[in-house]
């Protein structure tokens, strides 16, 4: 069974007296453990397609599955369950609560579900990860006093923190430098592969592209390609 | 703490200029309601403690009337003599009445009424100024009246005796005398009073016997001159006169229905001739003219009382009322304030259009507190945007955002309130004087006092709570219309 499977969506916006098709009926699959790159040109619906497979958008017509369960029809609070439960997110603007230390940003999905007590095994897995990400030193700072790849690396650990299945990730590396954005290519896929969490992609990174084992063109909100590399 | 209370308490932090914008609302509006009640309250305070010590009791019966009296006269302000007060009927089975309700510590009867200080007698031309209603007189019976009012103060000579004729006069009316006429009266001078009434003008003379001040000084009573109840009797025309309706015939009724202008006309029916009519037998004989001209003695207006310590008062009046019903007595019994009159209410009055007022500006801060909330929602959509993508229910941004209102308003609300508190202490140490007779009446004192009360504080941290409540609604329903695609839109 696949991880993702999103079905003839579609995506229609309106835009004053007009209609936008952002995605106009796109399928396929993603299995567990993938390390897949959604990539196209601005404007190809790439964002939209990882809005829709993150639950925080809902396809005009069509089907998504999460684990072969239809989401078109689960009520907000049940996607927001499933979506805590389920994926991770890294944002291409970070959105780190700006109110929060390092540390308690990391920490904070853990205080959202039903158990939400912070006990010792995650208490050492969000040190593991601050330690992962490199950020021993600055887990009492605010976002304001950390660095675009930093704050970046914040990110990633939050969104591993509940240990999901899928972590979306919006141009990860879009407002890093490049040296900043190979550490955290790297990191993700270290972790991709260390605990098979499924990384997917929005990105237009020849980088990630590269590094990605299983790619997704998009045109015009058309899927021009799907392909899964040798050995993948 | 938890996690709602941290992220509340930063953002509060973070944000100071809302939070000084809103906080300082929130502190200026319990501040200004605590001072302000606590005024009027002290105000109340004052106004009941000096008319119930002084002038009205606790409560006071006084005969069933279609028109509004009450111990000090009519409150439509008519200066026809119709107005006088009505006369307590079966005043004796009301006395049993009262007799038999337990928390009455002790009453007098009183008769109220005016009269015009006549100056003629110290070589003053009667001035029609001075015919107005007249200085409020009180027909008192010493014995019981002192003791119901021991807040009656003697400054020179002596409080009326029992069946000593004279009168008893503050000592701000008497300056006001002094200041107006230029005539200082002392005491044993004689005081002629002139008052109107269904029988014409009355005029008495009466002995200056001592000069009073209350205890508790209010310009509302402090005019009151205590005069013996005869003098007062006879100016009021408190006769023995029949107050039943009187059958009258025919012909009786047309001579009266007849105008004075048809006396001199064809139009009445004249004398048949060779009759002869004694009119000097009919108008000489005075007896029955006499008799119904001697005062009643049994005649009073109101019956003052005070009850025992923390008794209730509108129980009281209740219950009495109930037996005067249940009697068919035509008494009824009011509260000191229903005795007191406008003045008295004043107070209430001012303190009821001061909330007004406050309770508008409240409107208008809780709408500036409002639009504040929101456009802090607005700036802060993409973290709310976040904590939804991440896993946060409705209900934990509900909760974040009401856990911040509640602290904010909390917070500066307990803030307003020691502010108020100190202020109502200061002024209660200042004790600025009132110089302003008006201020002075509404008052109820001399100096401006404030009260730091119980009730006070509970009702200012209600209201922090009403604004924390109502000011939180509609920025969380914003705030929870936030998806996690704005959070992802908005820069």
């Amino acid at each position: 069974m696949s991880i993702v499977e999103v079905q003839s969506a579609k995506k229609f916006y309106a835009l004053g007296k007009t209609t936008v098709e952002a995605v106009k009926g796109v399928s396929f699959a993603i299995e567990q453990g993938d390390f897949i790159s959604i990539a196209g040109p601005s404007g190809s619906g790439k964002s939209t397609i990882l809005n829709m497979i993150g639950l925080i958008d809902t396809p005009t017509d069509g089907e998504v599955f999460i684990q072969g369960r239809p989401v078109g029809r689960l009520r907000d609070r049940e996607i927001t369950r499933l979506r805590h439960e389920t994926i991770g997110f890294i944002f291409q603007s970070f959105n780190l609560i700006p109110v929060l230390t390092t540390k308690e940003n990391i920490e904070f999905p853990l205080l959202l579900g039903k158990n939400n007590k912070i006990t010792k095994e995650r208490r050492d897995y969000v040190d593991f990860l601050i330690e992962q990400v490199g950020l021993s030193d600055r887990q009492k700072n605010r976002p304001n006093e950390l660095s675009g790849g930093q704050r970046q690396r914040v990110a990633i650990a939050r969104a591993l923190v509940t240990k999901p299945l899928i972590v979306l990730a919006d141009e990860p590396t879009a407002n890093l430098d490049s040296a900043t954005g190979d550490d955290i290519l790297a990191l993700m896929r270290k972790i991709n592969q260390d605990l098979k969490t499924t990384f997917i992609f929005s990105t237009h990174d020849a980088k990630i592209v590269e590094l990605a084992d299983h790619i997704i063109r998009l045109k015009d909100g058309l899927v021009t390609e799907n392909y899964k590399r040798a050995g993948a | 703490m938890g996690t709602t209370l941290k992220i509340a308490v930063r953002n509060l932090v973070q944000h100071q200029g809302k939070t000084f914008i809103v906080g300082g609302l929130i502190s200026l509006g319990i501040f200004l309601t605590f001072i302000g009640n606590s005024l009027f309250e002290s105000a109340a305070q004052g106004v009941k403690q000096g008319y119930t010590t002084s002038v009205t009791g606790d409560l006071m019966i006084k005969a069933r009337s279609d028109r509004p009296f009450n111990l000090f006269g009519s409150e439509d302000f008519s200066l026809d003599a119709a107005d006088a007060i009505p006369v307590l009927q079966n005043y004796d089975q009301i006395l049993a009445t009262l007799r038999s309700v337990p928390q009455v510590a002790t009453f007098t009867s009183v008769i109220s009424s005016y009269a015009n200080l006549n100056f003629e007698a110290q070589g003053q031309a009667l001035d029609l100024e001075d015919m107005d209603r007249g200085d409020p007189m009180f027909g008192i019976d010493p014995d019981t009246y002192f003791k119901t009012f021991p807040g009656v103060r003697v400054l020179e000579g002596r409080l009326l005796q029992a069946g000593e004729r004279g009168i008893v006069m503050s000592r701000t009316r008497l300056d006001q005398i002094a200041a107006d006429k230029k005539i200082v009266l002392k005491l044993g001078d004689e005081i002629h009073l002139n008052a109107f009434s269904e029988t014409g003008l009355k005029v008495r003379v009466v002995p200056l016997v001592g000069i009073y001040q209350f205890q508790v000084p209010n310009k509302g009573f402090e005019g009151v001159s205590f005069v013996d109840l005869q003098t007062l009797r006879a100016l009021g025309a408190m006769t023995i006169g029949t107050p039943d309706e009187v059958k009258l015939d025919a012909s009786t009724q047309s001579i009266l229905q007849t105008s004075s202008d048809d006396f001199f006309s064809d139009k009445v029916a004249s004398v048949a001739s060779g009759r002869r009519v004694d009119f000097g037998h009919i108008l000489g004989d005075t007896a029955n003219r006499d008799r119904l001209q001697t005062i009643d003695e049994g005649s009073w207006h109101d019956i003052l009382i005070r009850l025992k310590p923390d008794s209730d008062i509108p129980g009281t009046v209740a219950a009495l009322n109930t037996s005067f019903e249940k009697n068919h007595l035509p008494a009824v019994a009011v509260d000191w304030k229903g005795a007191a009159g406008f003045l008295a209410g004043m107070t209430d009055v001012a303190q009821v259009l001061f909330n007004l007022v406050i309770l508008l500006l409240t409107v208008v801060a809780v709408i500036i507190i409002v639009n504040t909330l929101v456009i802090s929602v607005m700036e802060r959509t993409p973290e709310i945007g976040t904590m939804r993508a991440l896993g946060a229910q409705k209900s934990f941004v509900r909760r974040l955002f009401i856990t911040e209102t509640m602290v904010l308003a909390a917070f500066f609300g307990v803030l307003g309130l020691g502010l108020g508190a100190l202020g109502v202490m200061a002024i209660d140490q200042l004790k600025i004087p009132i110089e302003n007779d008006a201020l002075q009446l509404f008052f109820g004192a001399t100096d401006l006092g404030a009260h730091l009360s119980l009730g006070q504080v509970t009702l200012a941290l209600f209201d922090t709570v009403v604004i924390g409540v109502v000011s939180w609604i509609y920025p969380v329903s914003v705030a929870l219309k936030v998806t996690p695609l704005k959070a992802i839109t908005t820069e």
